[in-house]
């Protein structure tokens, strides 16, 4: 292998572009050359330290955000100490003042070496708990949606969430379940099944419809009498008790082999349908077709299904002008008004404006949504924060699902000076405001992004043209049983709302693992451009944020 | 705070039961202490997180720190625990980067944390002042990478050349850098 070849492999993955499957090979390259895995080490330094060095403003808001846990840390620390010794507190929240900061100081030293005993019992205890984080492993498929699906053994699955590599038994219903690889797999119960991957499932008894087209094609249903991999296609696969095996192709093709690694016995063809006796009956039989498309089960779940509502909803249904923000009380599901910040959420960033800019009209597209009320809120050029509480945090501890829809629009003017313009909705937690959060953002480069914690950013790779308004709907997956996992879709104005999640989104995090309750949404927008955000909208399934609502406005 | 006195008096203050000394400690180090830390985070891995976890553990042990001693190869130390830390958590969810980043980089990385000695904690410095030194258009080509995240089409858009072409040219700056860091290195330590 050429070191020009290698050297293209080590570039395409520093930008981004080396695709998943390339991966392994790039692995092996550097596992079989020490001198390009040097090279490599070396460059990927570089690479990450041009990322920090060009990030200028990022270094007040590390050194900032770095403070402000150290002083937090400092007081719950000294505080909590104390406690165990039974100390009275210290003056509750009192700022260091020029006065003081010695004894506080002095105060949080002595007690830190009697603490240190302390602190290595909590992270011992804490290490049970911290191994159990191993046990997660990677999702590979989610559950999309149901009609009265009941798994066995008897465990809630929420639509919208994840599901790992492994053992799946439907009891009664249907259930829809989309795999990353693309492939939408519709479960007929009474089923046993393993998830095995991305691109495969085992069916052990029971009904599956697969539609697997585009990039989805190469899905495999492992079966009894052998497995079928579909080559761009729906079909529907049985397998019974008996070990017999039925396959039937709707639309495409599907290739027959005796099994993994092995090559196609056959192809069947749209319209055929076949049943395998076992693996020594290679040939099988023909049988009458069974024709019922992915779509058509979707659709029925569809007219049974009640609809899901938001849980919290802002249209800006407001006067247009501006307006006090304690007046700004609409929609539902918040814990009272927008707010400007507070306190300790302050930074040395100020707000432009102090009152909530409506405007008189909706931002709207062409994604058979309109918009539930009229009015908008424009976020002026310069830094604007409005906050606003949620009466149903985002808790990322716990095993929950959380969609999340808005519309956008940053104004066009090019080219813009005086910084950079960005927008973040971010869910952080009233009582740790500086603690774990979590973005859904557009960035100065016009591409939409997610950070998580503070610190990671997850970067797509579209951009959003200026001036036009886009559909946000984002996804944020609590994780107890599997790692938490942030998802985000980004549409033109002209492009179609899909009827459910898409497998490919504009962004994903990725599993990372947090643990908050995040109670706050915060708006921001900075920079030289003004941002105007509309039909904001928090629930627990796809349709819940992207369906066409009637406004329930709580008075 | 520019010299080795400044930090040594924000130490002892800091010792003393001055808080503010130690917020001037973590401006003084989080330069160097971000630098490292990033060069050998694995993808995917939370470096800012780490430096921060890096100055709360410095701030906790700071009563045990002996003075006289190099404070600043103490709190590489502690960044260094940290970042294996972080990298334990990673491994955890290996799954997931395995398709994130090729695992040879991410176990050299960790093997690479764990057994050196952090010696090139002045990488950040000396590669702003190697930035300082280029031609104003390769820094413009580095801040619309770097800086303002541009899609490389877009870049090479902007350029008017081929997409290849920017990508290459990308790598060849890099190792240009990477060269004048290690001169700039080199004639430090000589």
């Amino acid at each position: 292998m050429t070191s020009e070849h290698l050297d293209a492999l080590w570039t395409d993955f520093l930008e981004g572009d080396l695709p998943v499957d390339a991966l392994g090979e790039l692995d092996a390259c550097l596992r079989g050359d020490a001198a390009f895995l040097d090279r490599a080490v070396a460059s990927y330094a570089l690479h990450r330290l041009l990322g920090l060095v060009h990030q200028a403003g990022a270094a007040d808001r590390f050194i900032d955000s770095t403070l402000d846990r150290l002083h937090a840390d400092r007081e719950s620390f000294v505080g909590a100490v104390r406690g165990r010794l039974g100390a009275p507190p210290l003056v509750p929240a009192a700022p260091l003042t020029p006065t003081a900061p010695q004894r506080r100081w002095r105060a949080a030293l002595a007690i830190a070496a009697a603490a240190g005993l302390i602190a290595a019992i909590v992270v011992a205890r804490s290490a049970g708990p911290g191994a159990a984080v191993s046990d997660r492993t990677s999702p590979v498929a989610t559950f999309l949606t149901g009609d009265r699906a009941r798994w066995q053994p008897d465990v809630a699955i929420l639509p919208g969430q994840r599901l790992a590599s492994g053992p799946l038994r439907l009891g009664s219903g249907t259930a829809i379940v989309q795999f990353d690889g693309g492939a939408v797999v519709a479960v007929h119960a009474p089923a046993d099944l393993v998830v095995e991957s991305r691109g495969a499932l085992r069916l052990l008894h029971g009904r599956v419809g697969v539609r697997a087209s585009g990039d989805a094609a190469g899905f495999t249903v492992r079966l009894p009498a052998g497995e079928a991999r579909d080559l761009g296609t729906e079909f529907t696969a049985r397998a019974e008790l008996s070990g017999a095996s039925e396959v039937h192709v709707i639309d495409g093709e599907v290739a027959w082999a005796r099994g993994a690694q092995q090559p196609p016995l056959r192809v069947l063809r749209a319209g055929e349908a076949v049943r395998f006796e076992s693996p020594d009956d290679p040939a099988g039989r023909p049988i009458a077709i069974l024709a019922q498309t992915v779509d058509e089960v979707l659709r029925q779940i569809a007219t049974l299904s009640l609809r899901a509502q938001p849980s919290a909803y802002e249209g800006f249904a407001y006067p247009a002008g501006d307006l006090p923000v304690a007046q700004a009380d609409g929609g539902f599901g918040w814990l009272g008004p927008w707010r400007l910040r507070q306190g300790g959420e302050m930074t040395r960033e100020t707000d432009a404006t102090s009152a909530l800019s409506i405007l008189g009209a909706s931002l709207d597209g062409d994604w058979r949504l309109p918009p539930a009320s009229v009015g908008a809120l424009l976020l002026p050029a310069g830094q604007s924060f409005r906050l606003r509480q949620l009466a149903q945090p985002v808790d990322l501890g716990a095993d929950s699902v959380v969609y999340v829809s808005f519309r956008l629009r940053r104004d066009a003017a090019a080219p813009p000076a005086g910084g950079q313009p960005a927008f973040r909705l971010t869910f952080r937690s009233a009582a740790d405001y500086w603690g774990p959060s979590l973005s859904i953002a557009l960035a100065p480069s016009r591409r939409p992004s997610l950070q998580v914690r503070n610190s990671d950013s997850y970067i797509g790779t579209t951009t959003v043209a200026g001036g036009a308004t886009t559909l946000w709907v984002a996804k944020i997956l609590g994780g107890r049983r599997l790692p938490n996992e942030a998802f985000l879709l980004v549409l033109a104005p002209d492009q179609a709302l899909p009827l459910y999640e898409p497998a490919a989104w504009t962004v994903a995090s990725g599993p990372f693992q947090a643990q908050a309750r995040l109670d706050l949404a915060v708006l921001t927008g900075s920079g030289p451009l003004a941002h105007t955000i509309d039909e904001l909208r928090i629930g627990p399934t796809w349709d819940a944020v992207t369906a066409v609502m009637a406004v329930m406005k709580v008075e | 705070m520019d010299d080795g006195h400044d930090l040594d008096d924000a130490i002892r203050r800091a010792q003393a039961g001055d808080a503010a000394a130690f917020d001037g400690i973590v401006r003084a180090l989080a330069w160097p202490v971000r630098g490292w830390i990033v060069a050998r985070c694995p993808p995917g891995g939370d470096a800012d997180d780490v430096a921060q976890r890096t100055f709360i553990s410095v701030f906790r042990r700071l009563a045990v720190f002996v003075p006289g001693s190099d404070f600043r190869a103490w709190v590489f130390t502690i960044a260094r625990y940290e970042l294996l830390a972080e990298t334990t958590r990673l491994r955890r969810i290996a799954d997931y980067h395995q398709r994130l980043a090729p695992a040879a980089l991410v176990d050299e990385l960790a093997r690479r944390a764990a057994a050196e000695a952090p010696t090139s904690e002045r990488d950040v410095e000396h590669l702003q002042r190697c930035l300082a030194d280029l031609d104003p258009g390769l820094r413009t080509l580095l801040s619309e990478r770097y800086e303002l995240g541009l899609p490389l089409d877009e870049i090479a858009r902007r350029a008017g050349r081929s997409l290849g072409a920017i990508k290459k040219h990308l790598f060849q700056l890099r190792g240009r850098l990477r060269a004048c860091i290690e001169t700039r290195a080199g004639a430090e330590r000589a």
